[in-house]
């Protein structure tokens, strides 16, 4: 017998001592799996959804070069933005009003919507770009998901979270304007937290014909609190002050003046998972803004007068969460809710002015078949000022297959008047040196109460397909949607409403209601890895029986490229072409169009990831008017350039 | 002579070679997944093989002694077991191992002082070609890979990167010595990732660190490709893995090389793998995957 001479390849000694707790076994691959991400923590996939839905991401977000937050919306289909002064914008989907009030805004789920004039002062936001993950977008109507007012549309802002950032991030931007904006953001963790803080200064001289320039300084704190049993407590707050410059030097009664702005705000979200897949949320939140500007004139002897505007509402909810298995997934809740305005100049009296609601919401998620998916909600509201309604919403969403989703769906909404439509009392009331009034004009506005709120009904069907071994996915939506008590304020027929002091103050009415048919559509590319290709195509089609017929974009395109060069260098080209219309209480605007640039070089500066960039928008200097067709309102070339450091 | 010459022509024609070898299983537990291993190798090997099955717990390092100095082969089914053999290997028997982590051999290595039989494995891991496979099948944009990588992987940094290029990724890497650092090394690649690529490395992945990876990975929305079912379980979009029955298959392949050729062969993984799949979860990211089996056959397809 012959002895095959044994070569040792391979003589191992697996050490027994101490071996290094590290060293892994098999028991590390065939055990272990408590589920981490479970039902309950899963967003709704986009072929879910009962509403046609747009996800901004990060990379999309920091890829525009966009510093002015309502900006980021141009990348959204369908969603027309304009600037009516420097820090002045207004985000709106159909229905391009100054003071867009038919969509809800929402940051991290808490409404950042004005109780008292409605619509949202973007530019009082205390938040930074550099703060947002991304931003949800639901085009159409959800109140059953989103409460009142989420009437033509719903924006979530969702914010980093304090574990996703790291250390401290200083990013500076000058520009054209007088541009001059400087964030540094501190992040941090500690045994069962997670913080950060970013604290900034804007300045801006806005359009060069205008008085409208704009200083804030800015604060934003965001903690993030693990507690025993998976439970979490996420607390946030906000802080911003300022000034606004406004007013028209031609003008009598709105000369140029420095008006002051604060809004501060405060979250807390607690999250509680069950046993199961479900989980209890409750939320509660508060903000306030106030703006007073104190004008110059010179009349009747009287030097100044005040426009005063506090509003406040707090808000706390809690939800409970369900996966009942067998493809069924539900959730219920309730709120309570407090709106508070206090405007001498608005509303013609020192006291406060409140207004409550509370309500109920509920929703299903309901798998019939492997094809089928049926989303049906609820949301109850009685609100003080109209009494109680419901906001149902039924979507149906077939998938063929995990490539296609049709959806078809039908939903109710309302929107509550504001307090100003409600309660108006608008006068001026001119003052002398020491504050003593000389003179109180008549109402301009004087609202007697009587707006029941504006109601719609919408249907949809939307189409999302994905075919992801050619990177290329679509997003098609059409719809057609009714709108009726469509409130304005109004002079009563044959009177007289205009001058100085009014004979007849205009008053709010339902003027009448509203056909809007139109069709949105997303294509995203991605011709290979490093290049990626978006067309965002929205047409509407407006049919009211009020005066304004147009009051809406007819068309609104964005055609955007990204590139990624070797190098670390990204470009972003985004092209927009916006159709004539006359937004509601302003005079016809021309078509437009507009590209805007972004370039962006990332390196190294020594251990710190660094990035330097430059946005120019409205490439070529076509000029176009921004929402207002008035000379002041044409729209330049403006270039910025960004540092941006992380350490 | 001619009785002889008929010894002659039996002996060639006998099913086994002369001397007879035997195999000498032992399984490092007594619960299923050793005992899996165990089946699929036998039935591997087919009937009228000398087997012995045992226990770790029944043996005694001089039971092992004597083992090692025998001409059977020795398959030890897990790491305890593996361990028990090597520490107590005094002759020349060939060892089989089955269901033992790569990264654990090789940072135990040591010039061997001991007895001169040739160690072979049939690792539990994955050649990382295949985990990379998967990522490009579920992922065909994908362009950057995360990892974050300890030295107790038993991966070469460079290795990976040169693997990854080859299917067309660029990997953002980042290094730890310790746990304490691992949030914040995931963190710092998921901004720049398509993919995090979770590989087997205990400081990395841990009961403790699990949650909050796969936590930060989803609210970035990055998905997460594992290395076991678990893990898939946790979170993970996917896993590539080898279950214990394609392990015993694959132990059997060597033992009858080794039967008929007396030659063990090289180490190797288990040419036969699965894929779990988390739909839910890549749903949720809005990735439509195909299934499991369409998976594991475009695997097969890409290597």
């Amino acid at each position: 017998m012959v002895k095959l001479k044994q070569t040792a390849l391979f003589s191992v000694v697996l050490a027994t001592q101490a071996s290094l707790a590290s060293d892994l076994t098999e028991a590390d691959f065939l055990y272990g799996g408590s589920t981490v991400l479970t039902a309950s923590r899963l967003a709704q996939p986009l072929m879910d959804t009962p509403n046609a839905m747009t996800v901004l991401e990060r990379d999309m977000i920091e890829a525009s070069g966009y510093h002015t937050i309502s900006d980021l919306f141009r990348l959204v289909p369908g969603m027309y933005v304009g600037q009516a002064k420097g820090w002045f914008h207004n985000v709106s989907h159909t229905l391009a009003d100054e003071y867009a009030r038919r969509m809800q805004v929402l940051v991290d789920g808490a409404s950042v919507y004005l109780p008292s004039i409605g619509g949202v002062r973007w530019d009082a936001l205390p938040l930074s770009v550099d703060d947002i993950e991304r931003i949800e977008v639901v085009r159409g109507s959800n109140a059953a998901t989103f409460g009142s007012n989420s009437f033509t549309g719903v924006i979530n802002i969702i914010t980093r979270h304090p574990e996703d950032v790291d250390g401290k991030m200083l990013h500076v931007t000058g520009g054209d304007h007088g541009h001059r904006e400087g964030w540094f953001r501190w992040a941090g963790l500690s045994e069962s937290a997670s913080h950060r803080l970013t604290v900034g200064h804007r300045e801006d001289g806005g359009f060069a014909g205008q008085y409208d320039d704009e200083r804030s300084r800015i604060l934003n704190y965001r903690s993030n609190i693990e507690l025993p049993a998976r439970q979490t407590l996420d607390v946030q707050i906000g802080y911003l002050d300022g000034t606004r410059g406004a007013g028209d030097a031609g003008e009598l009664l709105d000369r140029p003046r420095e008006g002051d702005v604060t809004s501060y705000s405060a979250q807390v979200d607690y999250r509680r998972p069950l046993s199961g897949a479900s989980e209890i949320l409750a939320k509660m939140y508060f903000n306030h803004l106030e703006t007073l500007d104190t004008v110059p004139v010179n009349l009747y002897g009287a030097t100044h007068y005040r426009v005063d505007l506090q509003s406040q509402r707090w808000h706390a909810e809690m939800q409970l969460n369900q996966d009942h298995g067998a493809g069924i997934r539900s959730s219920l809740g309730g709120f309570v809710r407090g709106d508070s305005v206090n405007s001498e100049h608005y509303f013609a009296s020192t006291e406060d002015l409140f207004a409550g609601s509370r309500g109920i919401f509920g929703h299903l998620e309901w798998r019939i078949a492997p094809t089928w998916l049926l989303n049906a909600g609820t949301f109850w509201e009685d609100y003080d000022l109209v009494g109680a309604r419901w906001s149902p919403r039924v979507s149906l969403n077939w998938q063929p297959s995990p490539r296609h989703t049709v959806r078809m769906g039908v939903s109710q909404a309302y929107r509550n008047p504001v307090l100003f439509e409600t309660h108006a009392n608008w006068r001026l009331t001119l003052l002398a040196a020491n504050d003593v009034p000389v003179v109180t004009s008549n109402p301009y506005v004087l609202a007697s109460g009587g707006v029941a709120p504006e109601e719609i009904l919408s249907g949809e069907i939307s189409y999302m397909g994905v075919w992801p071994e050619k990177g290329v996915s679509v997003d098609a939506r059409l719809f057609r949607e009714h709108l009726a008590n469509f409130i304005s304020a109004e002079c009563p027929t044959g009177s007289n409403c205009s001058g100085l002091s009014p004979s007849t103050p205009r008053d709010f009415f339902n003027i009448g209601d509203t056909w809007q048919d139109g069709m949105e559509f997303q294509l995203k590319w991605y011709p290979q890895p490093r290049t990626q290709i978006v067309l965002n195509y929205a047409f509407l089609h407006i049919d009211s029986s009020f005066d304004e017929q147009r009051y809406s974009p007819p068309y609104l395109v964005g055609l955007h490229f990204m590139h990624q060069f070797p190098g670390n260098v990204g470009l972003m080209a985004s092209h927009y072409w916006t159709g004539a219309f006359e937004p509601i209480g302003q005079q016809a605007l021309p078509s437009s169009k507009r590209l805007d640039v972004h370039l962006s070089k990332q390196f190294d500066l020594g251990e710190q990831r660094a990035e330097l960039s430059l946005g120019v928008e409205n490439v070529g200097n076509r000029s176009y008017y921004e929402f207002s067709y008035s000379p002041e309102n044409l729209f330049d070339t403006r270039a910025y350039v960004h540092f941006k450091v992380d350490f | 002579m001619r009785w002889l010459f008929l010894l002659l022509i039996t002996w060639l024609f006998q099913p086994f070679p002369l001397w007879a070898k035997g195999i000498q299983v032992v399984l490092s537990e007594s619960d299923g997944a050793y005992e899996e291993v165990s089946r699929a190798f036998l039935a591997g090997l087919g009937a009228g093989r000398e087997v012995t099955v045992r226990k770790l717990s029944d043996l005694q390092p001089e039971q092992a002694k004597t083992l090692s100095s025998g001409e059977d082969l020795i398959v030890p089914v897990g790491t305890r077991a593996a361990r028990f053999f090597a520490e107590n290997h005094v002759g020349h028997a060939d060892v089989l191992a089955l269901l033992v982590p790569k990264s654990t051999i090789d940072r135990s290595g040591l010039p061997d002082s001991h007895g001169k039989g040739h160690f072979s494995f049939v690792y539990i891991d994955q050649p990382l070609e295949r985990s990379l496979s998967l990522v490009r099948v579920l992922l065909p944009r994908a362009q950057r890979i995360g990892v974050v990588l300890s030295r107790f992987s038993g991966i070469s940094p460079d290795v990976l990167i040169q693997e990854a290029e080859q299917r067309g990724f660029s990997v953002s890497l980042s290094r730890v010595a310790e746990a304490e650092e691992v949030g914040h090394a995931v963190r710092r690649v998921l901004g720049s990732s398509d993919a995090l690529l979770l590989v087997p490395d205990t400081v990395v992945v841990s009961n403790a660190s699990l949650h909050s990876i796969l936590l930060a990975s989803y609210r970035q929305r990055v998905p997460v490709v594992g290395f076991s079912p678990g893990l898939v379980k946790s979170g993970a979009i996917a896993a590539v893995f080898s279950s214990p029955e394609q392990i015993g298959k694959e132990g059997s392949v060597m033992a009858k090389r080794w039967l008929a050729t007396g030659v063990l062969p090289e180490s190797r993984a288990a040419s036969q793998f699965s894929v779990d799949l988390n739909v839910h979860v890549a749903r949720s990211l809005g990735l439509a995957l195909p299934s499991e089996r369409d998976v594991e056959k475009e695997i097969e397809a890409h290597r």
